[in-house]
Protein backbone atom coordinates (compact mmCIF):
# COMPACT_ATOMS: atom_id res chain seq x y z
CA UNK A 1 0.00 0.00 0.00
CA UNK A 2 0.96 3.59 -0.39
CA UNK A 3 3.92 5.36 -2.10
CA UNK A 4 4.53 8.58 -3.11
CA UNK A 5 6.41 7.44 -6.35
CA UNK A 6 2.79 4.83 -7.16
CA UNK A 7 0.71 7.99 -7.07
CA UNK A 8 2.70 10.11 -9.50
CA UNK A 9 3.16 7.23 -11.95
CA UNK A 10 -1.04 6.62 -11.92
CA UNK A 11 -1.39 10.08 -12.32
CA UNK A 12 0.68 10.15 -15.29
CA UNK A 13 -0.63 6.96 -17.05
CA UNK A 14 -4.17 7.90 -16.39
CA UNK A 15 -3.66 11.49 -17.88
CA UNK A 16 -2.18 10.16 -20.60
CA UNK A 17 -4.63 7.64 -21.38
CA UNK A 18 -7.60 9.92 -21.44
CA UNK A 19 -5.75 13.00 -22.62
CA UNK A 20 -8.54 15.42 -20.63
CA UNK A 21 -7.15 18.47 -18.41
CA UNK A 22 -6.83 18.27 -14.58
CA UNK A 23 -6.26 19.52 -11.66
CA UNK A 24 -4.23 18.26 -8.78
CA UNK A 25 -5.40 19.13 -5.07
CA UNK A 26 -4.98 18.07 -1.65
CA UNK A 27 -7.16 18.99 1.44
CA UNK A 28 -4.34 19.04 3.79
CA UNK A 29 -3.12 17.04 6.71
CA UNK A 30 -0.22 16.55 4.16
CA UNK A 31 3.01 17.01 6.53
CA UNK A 32 2.78 15.60 9.75
CA UNK A 33 0.19 12.81 11.85
CA UNK A 34 -0.72 14.93 14.82
CA UNK A 35 -0.92 19.03 15.70
CA UNK A 36 2.16 18.28 17.35
CA UNK A 37 5.38 16.31 17.20
CA UNK A 38 7.08 14.00 19.42
CA UNK A 39 10.26 15.53 20.10
CA UNK A 40 12.13 12.53 19.45
CA UNK A 41 10.75 12.03 16.06
CA UNK A 42 10.87 15.66 15.26
CA UNK A 43 14.17 15.76 12.89
CA UNK A 44 13.07 12.97 10.96
CA UNK A 45 9.62 14.11 10.72
CA UNK A 46 10.84 17.28 9.40
CA UNK A 47 13.26 16.05 6.82
CA UNK A 48 10.31 13.38 5.51
CA UNK A 49 8.11 16.65 5.39
CA UNK A 50 10.53 17.70 2.91
CA UNK A 51 10.53 15.17 1.26
CA UNK A 52 7.13 14.78 0.65
CA UNK A 53 6.93 18.55 -0.50
CA UNK A 54 9.58 17.91 -2.92
CA UNK A 55 7.66 14.97 -4.79
CA UNK A 56 4.41 17.35 -4.30
CA UNK A 57 6.61 19.87 -6.47
CA UNK A 58 7.48 17.23 -9.14
CA UNK A 59 3.98 15.16 -9.41
CA UNK A 60 2.61 18.93 -10.26
CA UNK A 61 0.18 19.37 -7.38
CA UNK A 62 -1.86 22.64 -7.99
CA UNK A 63 -3.10 23.41 -4.35
CA UNK A 64 -2.69 21.79 -0.65
CA UNK A 65 -4.81 22.87 2.04
CA UNK A 66 -3.26 24.22 5.22
CA UNK A 67 -4.72 22.10 8.20
CA UNK A 68 -3.61 21.97 11.29
CA UNK A 69 -1.31 18.74 11.53
CA UNK A 70 0.69 20.58 8.96
CA UNK A 71 1.43 23.02 11.83
CA UNK A 72 2.61 21.33 13.97
CA UNK A 73 6.28 21.79 13.46
CA UNK A 74 5.54 25.33 14.12
CA UNK A 75 4.65 28.72 11.60
CA UNK A 76 8.39 29.00 11.11
CA UNK A 77 9.31 25.56 10.01
CA UNK A 78 6.07 25.81 7.89
CA UNK A 79 6.84 28.95 5.91
CA UNK A 80 9.87 27.30 4.77
CA UNK A 81 8.17 24.40 3.49
CA UNK A 82 5.67 27.05 1.70
CA UNK A 83 8.85 28.99 0.04
CA UNK A 84 10.23 25.31 -1.01
CA UNK A 85 6.74 24.68 -2.26
CA UNK A 86 5.95 25.03 -6.08
CA UNK A 87 1.98 24.69 -5.35
CA UNK A 88 0.01 26.99 -3.38
CA UNK A 89 -0.75 25.92 0.05
CA UNK A 90 -4.34 27.89 1.28
CA UNK A 91 -5.52 29.10 4.16
CA UNK A 92 -8.58 31.61 4.84
CA UNK A 93 -8.78 31.66 8.08
CA UNK A 94 -5.40 31.51 9.56
CA UNK A 95 -4.74 34.73 10.31
CA UNK A 96 -2.38 37.41 11.86
CA UNK A 97 -3.53 37.42 15.09
CA UNK A 98 -2.86 41.30 15.37
CA UNK A 99 -4.66 42.31 12.06
CA UNK A 100 -6.19 39.45 11.34
CA UNK A 101 -5.48 39.64 7.78
CA UNK A 102 -4.42 36.01 6.24
CA UNK A 103 -0.68 34.73 6.65
CA UNK A 104 -0.79 33.28 3.42
CA UNK A 105 -2.53 32.59 0.14
CA UNK A 106 -6.56 32.27 0.72
CA UNK A 107 -7.86 30.89 -2.71
CA UNK A 108 -6.15 30.49 -6.29
CA UNK A 109 -8.24 30.47 -9.26
CA UNK A 110 -6.86 27.57 -11.52
CA UNK A 111 -7.68 27.11 -15.50
CA UNK A 112 -8.54 23.63 -16.18
CA UNK A 113 -9.44 23.07 -19.65
CA UNK A 114 -12.24 25.77 -20.89
CA UNK A 115 -12.57 26.15 -16.97
CA UNK A 116 -11.93 28.67 -14.38
CA UNK A 117 -11.87 26.35 -10.92
CA UNK A 118 -11.48 28.85 -8.04
CA UNK A 119 -9.80 27.11 -5.07
CA UNK A 120 -10.19 28.04 -1.00
CA UNK A 121 -8.62 26.46 1.46
CA UNK A 122 -9.76 26.52 5.14
CA UNK A 123 -8.44 25.49 8.20
CA UNK A 124 -9.86 23.51 11.19
CA UNK A 125 -9.62 25.22 14.71
CA UNK A 126 -7.86 22.91 17.34
CA UNK A 127 -8.96 22.16 20.59
CA UNK A 128 -6.46 21.67 22.36
CA UNK A 129 -5.26 24.79 24.49
CA UNK A 130 -1.29 23.81 23.54
CA UNK A 131 -2.09 24.42 20.18
CA UNK A 132 -3.85 27.93 20.48
CA UNK A 133 -1.06 29.04 23.05
CA UNK A 134 1.73 28.19 20.30
CA UNK A 135 0.21 29.54 17.66
CA UNK A 136 -0.81 32.90 19.53
CA UNK A 137 3.27 32.79 20.48
CA UNK A 138 3.55 32.91 16.76
CA UNK A 139 1.50 35.87 16.42
CA UNK A 140 -1.31 33.59 14.44
CA UNK A 141 -4.92 32.58 15.28
CA UNK A 142 -7.25 30.64 12.88
CA UNK A 143 -11.04 32.36 12.48
CA UNK A 144 -14.05 30.12 12.53
CA UNK A 145 -15.04 29.53 8.79
CA UNK A 146 -18.55 31.54 8.58
CA UNK A 147 -15.95 34.89 9.87
CA UNK A 148 -14.06 34.27 6.90
CA UNK A 149 -16.17 32.78 4.12
CA UNK A 150 -18.71 34.95 3.15
CA UNK A 151 -17.05 37.90 1.16
CA UNK A 152 -14.27 34.85 -0.15
CA UNK A 153 -16.99 32.54 -1.62
CA UNK A 154 -18.58 35.37 -3.51
CA UNK A 155 -15.37 36.70 -4.89
CA UNK A 156 -14.06 33.83 -6.25
CA UNK A 157 -17.92 32.57 -7.54
CA UNK A 158 -17.33 35.66 -9.76
CA UNK A 159 -14.39 35.10 -10.62
CA UNK A 160 -14.59 31.58 -11.84
CA UNK A 161 -16.79 29.11 -13.20
CA UNK A 162 -16.66 26.36 -10.47
CA UNK A 163 -16.09 26.81 -6.63
CA UNK A 164 -13.51 24.03 -4.85
CA UNK A 165 -13.47 24.38 -1.12
CA UNK A 166 -10.40 21.90 0.58
CA UNK A 167 -12.13 22.15 4.15
CA UNK A 168 -10.03 20.74 7.10
CA UNK A 169 -13.18 20.95 9.16
CA UNK A 170 -15.29 17.63 9.81
CA UNK A 171 -18.40 16.37 7.49
CA UNK A 172 -20.85 17.65 10.60
CA UNK A 173 -19.37 21.50 9.66
CA UNK A 174 -18.97 20.79 5.84
CA UNK A 175 -22.54 20.03 5.39
CA UNK A 176 -23.17 23.37 7.59
CA UNK A 177 -21.09 24.94 4.96
CA UNK A 178 -22.53 23.53 2.11
CA UNK A 179 -25.81 24.42 2.95
CA UNK A 180 -25.29 28.25 3.58
CA UNK A 181 -22.90 28.44 0.70
CA UNK A 182 -24.85 27.11 -3.03
CA UNK A 183 -22.02 28.31 -5.11
CA UNK A 184 -19.50 26.21 -3.49
CA UNK A 185 -19.68 23.25 -5.83
CA UNK A 186 -17.21 20.69 -4.25
CA UNK A 187 -15.42 20.08 -0.57
CA UNK A 188 -12.94 17.94 0.02
CA UNK A 189 -12.17 17.43 3.52
CA UNK A 190 -9.21 16.11 5.77
CA UNK A 191 -8.44 15.38 9.04
CA UNK A 192 -11.27 13.64 10.36
CA UNK A 193 -12.85 10.03 9.74
CA UNK A 194 -10.45 7.51 8.39
CA UNK A 195 -11.97 6.45 5.29
CA UNK A 196 -12.93 6.55 1.73
CA UNK A 197 -15.86 8.76 1.31
CA UNK A 198 -17.75 8.56 -1.58
CA UNK A 199 -19.41 11.88 -2.41
CA UNK A 200 -22.28 13.08 -1.11
CA UNK A 201 -24.50 15.79 -2.07
CA UNK A 202 -25.14 18.46 0.21
CA UNK A 203 -27.79 20.98 -1.68
CA UNK A 204 -25.06 21.51 -4.46
CA UNK A 205 -22.36 20.73 -3.09
CA UNK A 206 -20.38 17.21 -3.18
CA UNK A 207 -18.29 16.64 -0.32
CA UNK A 208 -15.74 13.27 -0.01
CA UNK A 209 -12.54 12.58 0.81
CA UNK A 210 -10.27 9.73 0.60
CA UNK A 211 -8.51 6.98 2.70
CA UNK A 212 -5.26 8.15 4.96
CA UNK A 213 -1.74 8.04 4.85
CA UNK A 214 -1.54 8.11 1.08
CA UNK A 215 -3.01 4.46 0.43
CA UNK A 216 -5.41 5.81 -2.16
CA UNK A 217 -5.41 8.74 -5.33
CA UNK A 218 -9.19 9.95 -5.73
CA UNK A 219 -10.43 10.61 -9.19
CA UNK A 220 -13.45 12.71 -10.34
CA UNK A 221 -14.14 12.48 -13.82
CA UNK A 222 -16.01 15.67 -14.54
CA UNK A 223 -18.11 17.14 -17.29
CA UNK A 224 -19.00 20.80 -16.34
CA UNK A 225 -21.84 22.15 -17.68
CA UNK A 226 -22.35 26.12 -17.41
CA UNK A 227 -25.48 25.19 -15.43
CA UNK A 228 -23.61 25.14 -12.23
CA UNK A 229 -25.69 22.51 -10.83
CA UNK A 230 -24.75 18.72 -10.36
CA UNK A 231 -27.45 15.97 -11.79
CA UNK A 232 -28.20 12.95 -13.59
CA UNK A 233 -27.93 13.56 -17.56
CA UNK A 234 -30.96 11.71 -18.41
CA UNK A 235 -31.38 12.94 -21.48
CA UNK A 236 -28.36 11.97 -23.06
CA UNK A 237 -27.87 9.13 -21.38
CA UNK A 238 -31.47 7.46 -22.44
CA UNK A 239 -30.53 8.57 -25.74
CA UNK A 240 -27.17 6.64 -25.64
CA UNK A 241 -28.90 3.85 -24.09
CA UNK A 242 -31.77 3.98 -26.94
CA UNK A 243 -29.07 4.38 -29.68
CA UNK A 244 -27.36 0.85 -28.66
CA UNK A 245 -31.07 -0.98 -28.32
CA UNK A 246 -31.27 0.14 -32.31
CA UNK A 247 -27.45 -1.17 -33.19
CA UNK A 248 -28.72 -4.34 -32.13
CA UNK A 249 -32.32 -4.19 -34.12
CA UNK A 250 -30.35 -3.74 -36.54
CA UNK A 251 -28.05 -6.33 -36.35
CA UNK A 252 -31.29 -8.89 -36.26
CA UNK A 253 -32.88 -6.84 -39.05
CA UNK A 254 -29.36 -7.98 -41.30
CA UNK A 255 -29.62 -11.39 -40.00
CA UNK A 256 -33.27 -11.77 -41.02
CA UNK A 257 -31.92 -10.61 -44.58
CA UNK A 258 -29.10 -12.82 -45.45
CA UNK A 259 -31.29 -15.74 -44.22
CA UNK A 260 -34.56 -15.19 -46.13
CA UNK A 261 -35.70 -13.51 -49.33
CA UNK A 262 -37.77 -10.36 -49.93
CA UNK A 263 -40.87 -12.65 -50.37
CA UNK A 264 -40.20 -14.75 -47.53
CA UNK A 265 -39.72 -12.32 -45.29
CA UNK A 266 -43.30 -11.06 -45.36
CA UNK A 267 -44.37 -14.04 -43.74
CA UNK A 268 -41.84 -13.69 -40.97
CA UNK A 269 -43.55 -12.69 -37.61
CA UNK A 270 -39.97 -12.16 -36.11
CA UNK A 271 -38.92 -9.43 -39.29
CA UNK A 272 -42.45 -7.72 -38.97
CA UNK A 273 -42.17 -7.23 -35.12
CA UNK A 274 -38.79 -5.82 -35.06
CA UNK A 275 -40.00 -3.17 -38.01
CA UNK A 276 -42.20 -2.10 -36.56
CA UNK A 277 -40.44 -1.72 -33.11
CA UNK A 278 -37.44 0.04 -35.36
CA UNK A 279 -40.02 2.35 -36.33
CA UNK A 280 -41.29 3.26 -32.19
CA UNK A 281 -37.91 3.51 -31.56
CA UNK A 282 -36.74 6.06 -34.56
CA UNK A 283 -39.62 8.38 -33.03
CA UNK A 284 -38.20 8.07 -29.42
CA UNK A 285 -34.70 8.64 -30.64
CA UNK A 286 -35.49 11.72 -32.42
CA UNK A 287 -37.83 13.20 -29.53
CA UNK A 288 -34.76 12.56 -27.54
CA UNK A 289 -31.85 14.27 -29.55
CA UNK A 290 -34.37 17.49 -29.96
CA UNK A 291 -35.20 17.30 -26.01
CA UNK A 292 -30.87 16.95 -25.87
CA UNK A 293 -30.31 19.98 -28.48
CA UNK A 294 -33.29 22.13 -26.65
CA UNK A 295 -31.00 21.70 -23.00
CA UNK A 296 -27.58 22.42 -24.86
CA UNK A 297 -29.06 25.33 -26.53
CA UNK A 298 -30.69 26.79 -22.86
CA UNK A 299 -27.66 25.83 -20.57
CA UNK A 300 -29.64 23.97 -18.61
CA UNK A 301 -27.43 20.76 -18.94
CA UNK A 302 -26.89 19.32 -15.49
CA UNK A 303 -22.99 18.91 -14.77
CA UNK A 304 -21.86 15.34 -14.00
CA UNK A 305 -19.36 13.15 -12.53
CA UNK A 306 -17.94 10.14 -11.97
CA UNK A 307 -15.65 9.08 -8.89
CA UNK A 308 -13.20 6.11 -8.32
CA UNK A 309 -10.71 5.35 -5.34
CA UNK A 310 -7.39 4.18 -6.52
CA UNK A 311 -5.80 1.90 -4.39
CA UNK A 312 -2.18 2.19 -4.63
CA UNK A 313 -0.64 -1.34 -3.91
CA UNK A 314 3.05 -2.52 -3.85
CA UNK A 315 2.67 -3.96 -7.25
CA UNK A 316 2.51 -0.71 -9.53
CA UNK A 317 4.89 0.59 -10.92
CA UNK A 318 6.91 3.64 -9.40
CA UNK A 319 7.65 7.15 -11.15
CA UNK A 320 11.74 6.93 -11.19
CA UNK A 321 12.00 10.58 -10.18
CA UNK A 322 9.34 10.62 -7.26
CA UNK A 323 10.59 7.38 -6.49
CA UNK A 324 14.75 8.82 -6.21
CA UNK A 325 13.30 11.59 -4.14
CA UNK A 326 11.92 9.33 -1.80
CA UNK A 327 14.85 6.96 -1.52
CA UNK A 328 16.94 10.25 -0.65
CA UNK A 329 14.65 11.56 1.74
CA UNK A 330 14.26 7.77 3.33
CA UNK A 331 18.18 8.30 3.39
CA UNK A 332 18.41 11.79 5.43
CA UNK A 333 16.23 9.55 8.20
CA UNK A 334 18.11 7.14 8.19
CA UNK A 335 21.46 9.07 8.78
CA UNK A 336 19.38 11.18 11.18
CA UNK A 337 18.76 7.97 13.31
CA UNK A 338 22.09 6.32 13.30
CA UNK A 339 23.85 9.69 14.00
CA UNK A 340 21.49 9.93 17.05
CA UNK A 341 21.98 5.66 17.75
CA UNK A 342 25.83 6.39 18.08
CA UNK A 343 25.56 9.57 20.22
CA UNK A 344 24.33 7.25 22.63
CA UNK A 345 22.32 9.66 24.07
CA UNK A 346 18.82 8.45 22.90
CA UNK A 347 17.25 8.02 26.12
CA UNK A 348 17.96 8.59 29.95
CA UNK A 349 18.83 5.97 32.56
CA UNK A 350 15.06 5.42 33.64
CA UNK A 351 14.82 4.29 30.42
CA UNK A 352 17.48 1.79 30.56
CA UNK A 353 16.57 0.36 34.05
CA UNK A 354 13.26 0.11 32.35
CA UNK A 355 14.38 -1.64 29.19
CA UNK A 356 16.08 -4.50 31.94
CA UNK A 357 13.01 -5.60 32.96
CA UNK A 358 13.36 -7.49 29.32
CA UNK A 359 14.99 -10.75 29.12
CA UNK A 360 15.41 -11.23 25.65
CA UNK A 361 13.88 -14.03 23.92
CA UNK A 362 16.89 -16.48 24.39
CA UNK A 363 16.50 -16.36 28.04
CA UNK A 364 12.69 -17.48 27.50
CA UNK A 365 14.26 -20.35 25.29
CA UNK A 366 15.81 -22.39 27.97
CA UNK A 367 12.57 -23.45 29.33
CA UNK A 368 10.68 -22.61 26.45
CA UNK A 369 12.52 -24.17 23.46
CA UNK A 370 9.54 -25.58 21.54
CA UNK A 371 7.59 -21.95 21.71
CA UNK A 372 10.81 -20.37 20.55
CA UNK A 373 11.34 -22.58 17.74
CA UNK A 374 7.84 -22.19 16.20
CA UNK A 375 7.84 -18.55 16.80
CA UNK A 376 11.59 -18.38 14.69
CA UNK A 377 9.59 -19.19 11.88
CA UNK A 378 6.59 -15.91 12.53
CA UNK A 379 6.90 -12.89 10.89
CA UNK A 380 7.48 -10.99 14.37
CA UNK A 381 11.00 -13.06 14.29
CA UNK A 382 11.69 -11.51 11.16
CA UNK A 383 10.16 -7.79 11.81
CA UNK A 384 13.57 -5.49 12.06
CA UNK A 385 15.36 -7.37 9.32
CA UNK A 386 12.39 -5.82 7.15
CA UNK A 387 13.30 -2.35 8.18
CA UNK A 388 17.12 -3.28 7.36
CA UNK A 389 16.34 -4.66 3.94
CA UNK A 390 14.31 -1.48 3.50
CA UNK A 391 16.82 1.26 5.21
CA UNK A 392 13.86 2.07 7.23
CA UNK A 393 16.07 0.39 10.48
CA UNK A 394 17.18 3.90 11.91
CA UNK A 395 13.59 5.13 11.10
CA UNK A 396 12.08 6.07 14.70
CA UNK A 397 8.14 5.88 12.96
CA UNK A 398 8.96 2.23 12.41
CA UNK A 399 10.90 0.83 14.50
CA UNK A 400 8.80 0.68 17.49
CA UNK A 401 6.81 -1.58 15.90
CA UNK A 402 9.60 -3.71 14.69
CA UNK A 403 11.29 -4.16 17.69
CA UNK A 404 11.29 -5.59 21.47
CA UNK A 405 10.82 -2.31 24.05
CA UNK A 406 9.44 -1.03 26.87
CA UNK A 407 6.51 0.92 25.17
CA UNK A 408 6.22 2.91 27.67
CA UNK A 409 9.46 4.74 27.08
CA UNK A 410 10.88 7.36 24.37
CA UNK A 411 10.62 5.86 21.14
CA UNK A 412 14.51 6.75 20.70
CA UNK A 413 15.30 3.97 22.18
CA UNK A 414 14.80 1.77 20.27
CA UNK A 415 17.86 2.85 17.99
CA UNK A 416 20.44 1.60 20.76
CA UNK A 417 18.75 -2.38 21.91
CA UNK A 418 21.16 -4.81 21.60
CA UNK A 419 20.20 -7.71 18.67
CA UNK A 420 18.58 -9.84 21.09
CA UNK A 421 15.72 -6.80 21.16
CA UNK A 422 15.88 -6.07 17.68
CA UNK A 423 13.10 -8.30 16.67
CA UNK A 424 9.34 -8.75 18.05
CA UNK A 425 10.24 -11.18 20.66
CA UNK A 426 8.56 -12.90 23.40
CA UNK A 427 8.16 -10.37 25.51
CA UNK A 428 6.42 -7.92 22.98
CA UNK A 429 3.26 -9.92 23.82
CA UNK A 430 3.74 -11.61 26.81
CA UNK A 431 5.12 -9.15 28.85
CA UNK A 432 8.62 -8.42 30.91
CA UNK A 433 10.27 -11.37 31.93
CA UNK A 434 12.62 -10.51 33.98
CA UNK A 435 10.58 -11.52 37.33
CA UNK A 436 9.40 -14.91 35.91
CA UNK A 437 13.01 -16.02 35.12
CA UNK A 438 14.22 -15.91 38.57
CA UNK A 439 10.58 -17.57 40.05
CA UNK A 440 8.32 -18.75 37.27
CA UNK A 441 5.74 -20.98 39.45
CA UNK A 442 5.21 -17.17 41.62
CA UNK A 443 5.27 -14.75 38.75
CA UNK A 444 3.41 -16.59 35.80
CA UNK A 445 3.55 -14.69 32.20
CA UNK A 446 0.42 -13.81 30.79
CA UNK A 447 0.14 -16.95 28.27
CA UNK A 448 -2.66 -15.44 25.58
CA UNK A 449 -1.82 -11.19 24.83
CA UNK A 450 -4.76 -9.47 24.97
CA UNK A 451 -6.12 -7.46 21.93
CA UNK A 452 -4.88 -4.07 23.12
CA UNK A 453 -1.29 -5.61 22.83
CA UNK A 454 -1.66 -6.21 19.38
CA UNK A 455 -3.48 -2.84 17.83
CA UNK A 456 -0.32 -1.57 19.48
CA UNK A 457 1.17 -1.87 16.37
CA UNK A 458 -1.35 -4.12 14.16
CA UNK A 459 -3.63 -0.21 13.76
CA UNK A 460 -6.41 -0.23 11.09
CA UNK A 461 -3.68 2.19 9.66
CA UNK A 462 -0.94 0.18 9.28
CA UNK A 463 -3.04 -3.57 8.70
CA UNK A 464 -6.32 -3.33 7.93
CA UNK A 465 -6.85 -6.73 7.45
CA UNK A 466 -6.28 -7.76 10.97
CA UNK A 467 -8.76 -9.62 12.94
CA UNK A 468 -7.50 -10.31 16.58
CA UNK A 469 -9.41 -13.42 16.66
CA UNK A 470 -7.78 -14.63 13.14
CA UNK A 471 -4.30 -13.35 13.16
CA UNK A 472 -3.83 -14.72 16.48
CA UNK A 473 -3.32 -18.01 15.18
CA UNK A 474 -0.98 -17.28 12.85
CA UNK A 475 1.46 -16.21 16.67
CA UNK A 476 -0.04 -19.18 18.78
CA UNK A 477 2.97 -21.25 20.38
CA UNK A 478 2.21 -24.96 20.10
CA UNK A 479 1.37 -26.67 23.34
CA UNK A 480 4.49 -27.38 24.90
CA UNK A 481 5.50 -31.27 25.28
CA UNK B 1 -23.10 32.68 -19.58
CA UNK B 2 -19.58 32.17 -17.93
CA UNK B 3 -17.81 30.12 -20.15
CA UNK B 4 -19.06 28.80 -23.92
CA UNK B 5 -20.66 25.27 -23.62
CA UNK B 6 -19.45 23.72 -26.89
CA UNK B 7 -20.52 20.21 -27.50
CA UNK B 8 -19.45 18.58 -31.00
CA UNK B 9 -21.94 15.90 -32.15
CA UNK B 10 -19.88 13.24 -34.10
CA UNK B 11 -21.61 10.74 -35.84
CA UNK B 12 -18.92 7.56 -36.39
CA UNK B 13 -20.05 4.71 -39.00
CA UNK B 14 -18.46 1.96 -38.21
CA UNK B 15 -18.77 -1.26 -40.32
CA UNK B 16 -18.43 -4.21 -38.92
CA UNK B 17 -17.86 -7.78 -40.55
CA UNK B 18 -19.53 -10.75 -37.93
CA UNK B 19 -20.75 -13.38 -39.82
CA UNK B 20 -23.10 -10.89 -41.60
CA UNK B 21 -21.95 -7.75 -42.64
CA UNK B 22 -23.99 -5.42 -40.18
CA UNK B 23 -24.12 -1.23 -40.03
CA UNK B 24 -23.49 0.21 -36.72
CA UNK B 25 -24.35 3.82 -35.52
CA UNK B 26 -22.50 4.88 -32.74
CA UNK B 27 -23.25 8.92 -31.46
CA UNK B 28 -20.32 10.08 -29.17
CA UNK B 29 -20.61 13.57 -27.33
CA UNK B 30 -17.23 14.91 -26.53
CA UNK B 31 -16.80 18.41 -25.23
CA UNK B 32 -14.21 20.56 -23.98
CA UNK B 33 -15.38 20.85 -19.88
CA UNK B 34 -14.90 17.79 -19.32
CA UNK B 35 -11.58 17.30 -17.18
CA UNK B 36 -10.33 14.87 -14.61
CA UNK B 37 -9.48 16.01 -10.40
CA UNK B 38 -7.09 14.13 -9.05
CA UNK B 39 -7.67 15.03 -5.03
CA UNK B 40 -5.81 13.40 -1.66
CA UNK B 41 -5.99 14.30 1.83
CA UNK B 42 -4.82 12.67 5.28
CA UNK B 43 -1.18 11.85 3.99
CA UNK B 44 0.33 12.32 7.15
CA UNK B 45 3.73 12.48 6.80
CA UNK B 46 3.61 9.09 4.84
CA UNK B 47 6.56 9.10 2.24
CA UNK B 48 6.51 5.84 1.79
CA UNK B 49 5.20 2.76 4.25
CA UNK B 50 7.89 1.00 6.47
CA UNK B 51 8.01 -2.44 5.54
Amino acid sequence: MGGLSKKAEQIKSIFEKNNKPFLLIDAGSLLFKGEQLNSALAEQDKVTAEGIVSSYNTIGYDAVNIALFDLAAGLDFFKDIEKQSKFSWLSANLVNKTNNKPIFKTSIIKKVGSIDIGIIGLTAISNSRQVKNKLADENATILEWYEVLDPLVTEIDNKSDMVVLLSNYNFNINRKIANRFKSINIIIQSGTTASNKAPEKVENTLIFQTDKQGKILGLMNVNWSDSGTWGSDNTAKQLKNKKSEMDGINGRLSRFRARYSEEELKQQRGYINLQEYKVKLSKNINELETALNHQIAAGSIPSTYSNRFIALEVFMPDDPEVLKIVEETKDKVYQIGKRASKKGNTHSSGDEDSQKLLVGWQSCERCHSSHTKFWENTRHAKAYNTLVRKKQNYNLKCLPCHVTYDRAQSPSLTLTLEPEFQLVGCEACHGPGNKHIINPEENRMTTLPPEHICVRCHTSERDDSFLYQNDLKLIACPEEG
Amino acid sequence: MKFLLKITLLTVSIIMVYGDQVNVTANVISSDNEFMIFYSNDVRGEIEPCG
